[in-house]
């Protein structure tokens, strides 16, 4: 379902916490404006946002959302994407929470410890993902209720980072990989993921990934 | 007569806090069951992650994680805001107090004697943010998001609860937020749910510098 909103999304030029937005929003063909903020623009740029964080989803022009997974919870129930009750709901949200366990390890090795972290978060990946590889085994083309999911959308792109970190990380864990696989090809998705501009863009802001 | 909802925990406050101390002052029946450390393991492939708290709606449907539960809830009770952009207000205020909340237990459990000065230094930075936003709200209608009580009220009490469990003394500087947790403990079912044995009794969580 379209609404009938204005969006406009501020963030880094980075892939960071901002991507899974995009992919919802480049996927569903959901018009929106990209506002690019660098080092020299972010210092006038901060105090206008909610909490002094990016990325931001401004909606008409006026209402301003923070805080990432927020935004992609709001453009999942905008757009059909987040379960028909409230029960649903709370089934596809408590899978993104999942992903949020992840990514936030994920970070704080990158950020922490990559000298000595970077093996171990690796080795550790297929039991990470041993609740998402269960899951897939029945349908690995979606997550949940055999339908496209907001939850789809943000798995995806915690494998992404994933395997950009570990290319071989998926094959212990088929399903996952099968998943990646057939949510990779979607005609958008893909489009926008090959981008130069987007292609080339870094995961985080560390050199190293 | 069997209850519409069952909170599985261990025995600490932990994750399980929040979403307490909500049901207890909204007044909503709940079975509480609790698992302790001789138990668990043999249970754990019963709950979809692995991992408590999880919530048992009308004895089958499981929802894990505890911010996932706790805006599950806030949705059913009113506490979520009337349409989506409102749902996203109070959620991402929700997000901004998990932030600062895992950032503590982060401290508490992975490893206190590092991270705890650095937590402390960006305590102010963080509490500022809440702070400004209590003080821009009127008198009458101290609330984090749409000018009346959500879950994200909660979430913030919960949080503070911890931080002053940590260092009695992190309010002090913050005003606004030492008069809001003052007020919001003295909520009637709320301050009766703290007084009672089991909430005094039980552990904050299971690490010995957050007891």
């Amino acid at each position: 379902a379209m609404s009938s909103n204005t969006y406009e999304l501020t963030y880094f030029p980075v892939k960071g916490l901002g991507n899974m937005i995009r992919l919802i929003l480049e996927d569903q063909s959901i018009k929106y404006k990209f506002n690019l903020i660098t080092k020299d623009t972010w210092a006038d740029f901060k105090p206008t946002t909610p909490f002094g964080q990016l990325p931001v989803l401004t909606i008409n022009g006026k209402t301003k959302i923070s805080q990432s997974h927020t935004i992609a919870r709001y453009l999942g129930r905008e757009h059909g994407l987040m379960g028909s009750n409230n029960i649903e709901q709370a089934q596809i949200e408590m899978w993104i929470d999942q992903t949020i366990d992840i990514r936030t390890k994920f970070l704080r090795m990158i950020y922490e410890n990559y000298e000595a972290g970077k093996q171990p978060f690796i080795d550790s990946i297929p039991a990470q993902l041993e609740p998402f590889e269960k899951q897939l085994t029945g349908d690995s083309a979606h997550l949940l209720f055999g339908k496209l999911t907001v939850a789809d959308y943000i798995v995806f792109d915690v494998l992404l980072v994933l395997v950009a970190l570990s290319p071989t990380c998926l094959d212990s864990s088929p399903h996952v990989k099968a998943f990646y696989t057939s949510f990779g090809a979607r005609k958008n998705l893909h489009a926008f993921l090959e981008k130069p501009e987007i292609k080339s863009m870094k995961f985080t802001g560390s050199m190293h990934v | 007569m069997s209850q519409k909802y069952e909170l599985t925990y261990l025995p600490a406050k932990g994750k399980a806090n929040l979403i307490r101390l909500m049901l207890a002052d909204q007044g909503i029946p709940y079975k509480y069951t609790e698992y302790d450390r001789a138990n668990w393991p043999a249970a754990k492939p019963n709950y979809p992650f692995k991992q408590l708290p999880v919530l048992t709606v009308d004895g089958s449907i499981q929802i894990a994680q505890s911010h996932s539960i706790a805006r599950y809830l806030a949705r059913e009770h009113g506490l979520m805001g009337s349409n989506s952009i409102e749902q996203a207000q109070v959620d991402m205020w929700l997000d901004q107090t998990l932030d600062l909340r895992n950032r503590l237990l982060n401290v508490v459990h992975i490893d206190f004697e590092k991270l705890l000065q650095p937590f402390l230094n960006s305590l102010p930075d963080m509490l500022e943010i809440f702070e400004t936003r209590l003080a821009a709200q009127p008198a009458s209608a101290k609330h984090l998001a749409l000018g009346k009580l959500t879950i994200a009220d909660y979430a913030l009490f919960d949080v503070l609860y911890y931080l002053q469990l940590l260092r009695p003394e992190s309010l002090d500087n913050t005003p606004v937020l030492k008069a809001f947790y003052t007020e919001f403990a003295a909520r009637p079912k709320l301050r009766a749910y703290m007084e009672t044995d089991e909430f005094k009794c039980l552990r904050a969580t299971g690490s010995p510098h957050l007891q």
